[in-house]
């Protein structure tokens, strides 16, 4: 249940919800960076293996 | 004592469990601060009734503003004498995210300021004034770095920025301080207001721990990125080179 | 060690200085022309402009202290001077630091002389505080022209620094353009103002070199 503020609930409400929301486009998009670099790293070393192989 | 964690390697299997343990930890601690901080704990009248919730909040990202400015200028001082190359790592993972807290500070501080102050924008408040010229130096650092051709050059010329900003900082604060000491105004909050009670206290460093293992693993993982990046561009150079 | 390179980087800073177009005239006009462009801007209501005007004339000379230092640095990158300059005996921060002072005698200077009759043109009494004002604009106008200085050391390699200048040097102008205003109120309070201004000044005028030492040896590399 939310809990029930006196005159000032759209304020305290709009704060944590900037907050929330910042912190997690923040992480999704530190995840998301973490993902791509992983895979371009994994691309590259692929291509690496694939010259000594030939 | 630097030199051990320097070492790209261990910093790697390090983080390898310290980052998701941060993420773990920081959420508890968060989720916990905030339920007892809306739910739990009683409004405080003298602080303006309901409003001062926005206080675990908003606290915790000032904290981190001035936590993370710091710990970009160590980073800094580090690479600059001993040459660390993770601690570079360290310093541009810090500078993005750095911004990113200090303007939730900013943001979150501006929607507190509307009950108390009447203002969104209170250009007496000496913190918040400290806080909007620590946003510019973080946005400075990164366009600094960002308009350097090569790595060595962003690092070098972010170090020295970093640290010239670092010393300013103490005598910002100070003369914002004393500007604003000038034009007083009523404020409900004040820095020598009443002295907080416990049972907003642990709510309170409870947020406050929990965001900083947060940040924590967000820097981690981004400097994970980061080695990995230079890590590919090594290989597509090789590539380059022998094909 | 001798100072003979000092001397040559500040005789040729002051000739770049003077000689890249009219002279000490282009700042001048920046800064009358900024100056001028705020009562078109907020009305000419004479209690306001008396009120905002030495303000304004704080955040014009920072403006053209950004805009004249733009080049300060980047020429002698280009053209070799900058690796010339650092193979002397000569400290590269004493090097830099003669520069900046040479760009603060040609541009800056000029700028706190003239204040005195842009404040009467917003609406200022004639008094000889004007000339203590003028001097307050001077002190500032260093540390402005330091902080401004180190901002150009580090972007002398970046096309387009300008921008990058003033986004580096205006978190650092803060604590003088404060102490600079307030020395020119009588508010309760400020009467040590006009020591920390000074003291800011200082304080520039300690750490700036260096940090552009610092700055030059990377843009040579």
């Amino acid at each position: 249940m939310l809990p029930d503020f006196d005159k000032n609930a759209a304020y305290i409400w709009a704060v944590y919800a900037i907050g929330a929301t910042a912190i997690l486009v923040t992480a999704l998009i530190v995840i998301f960076r973490a993902r791509a670099s992983k895979s371009a790293l994994a691309r590259a070393e692929a291509q690496i293996r694939e010259e000594d192989a030939a | 004592m630097f030199s051990w964690f320097a070492n790209p390697h261990r910093f790697l299997s390090l983080s390898n469990w310290l980052a998701p343990a941060c993420y773990a930890g920081g959420l508890i601690l968060m989720i916990w601060g905030m339920w007892q901080g809306l739910w739990v704990v009683p409004k405080d009248d003298y602080q303006g009734g309901d409003i001062m919730r926005v206080m675990f909040m908003h606290v915790p990202t000032a904290w981190l503003a001035m936590a993370s400015y710091s710990a970009l200028a160590v980073m800094s001082f580090i690479w600059f004498i001993w040459r660390h190359e993770v601690a570079d790592v360290a310093a541009k993972a810090i500078a993005p995210l750095g911004a990113v807290w200090t303007a939730i500070c900013l943001a979150t501080g501006s929607i507190w300021g509307k009950p108390t102050w009447g203002t969104w924008w209170q250009w007496d408040d000496a913190r918040m004034m400290s806080v909007l010229f620590m946003f510019f130096l973080f946005l400075g650092y990164m366009a600094l770095r960002a308009a350097m051709d090569t790595r060595q050059k962003a690092a070098r010329a972010g170090a020295i920025l970093a640290m010239v900003g670092a010393i300013n900082v103490p005598l910002i604060h100070y003369s914002v301080e004393m500007f604003t000491s000038l034009h007083q105004t009523a404020s409900v909050i004040t820095s020598s207001g009443p002295k907080m009670s416990a049972v907003y206290l642990w709510p309170l460093l409870s947020c406050a721990l929990g965001q900083s293992l947060l940040f924590a693993g967000l820097v981690q993982t981004q400097m994970r990125t980061e080695i990995r990046d230079r890590r590919t561009a090594k290989l597509r150079a090789q590539l380059m080179a022998g094909g | 060690m001798s100072a003979q390179p000092i001397f040559a980087a500040f005789r040729q800073a002051l000739a770049e200085a003077w000689a890249g177009g009219a002279g000490a005239l282009l700042p001048l006009g920046f800064f009358a022309g900024t100056a001028v462009l705020v009562p078109l801007g907020i009305g000419t209501d004479p209690a306001t402009l008396r009120a905002v005007g030495p303000g304004i004339l704080w955040v014009a000379l920072a403006l053209s202290s950004l805009v004249t230092l733009e080049r300060i640095f980047q020429a002698d990158t280009e053209d070799g001077a900058l690796d010339l300059w650092l193979q002397t005996e000569a400290p590269p921060s004493a090097i830099a630091a003669a520069k900046t002072l040479a760009h603060f005698l040609t541009a800056g200077l000029p700028l706190a002389l003239l204040s005195p009759l842009l404040a009467l043109m917003f609406q200022a009494q004639a008094s000889t505080g004007l000339l203590v004002n003028a001097a307050y604009y001077a002190v500032g106008g260093l540390a402005f022209y330091f902080w401004g200085g180190v901002g150009a050391a580090l972007s002398a390699t970046v096309r387009r620094g300008g921008l990058l200048i003033s986004l580096i040097a205006l978190p650092l102008y803060v604590p003088t353009a404060i102490f600079g205003a307030m020395a020119m109120t009588d508010a309760p309070g400020s009467q040590n103002a006009p020591l920390l201004l000074a003291a800011s000044a200082l304080f520039a005028l300690a750490v700036a070199p260096f940090a552009m030492a610092a700055a030059l040896r990377l843009a040579a590399d």
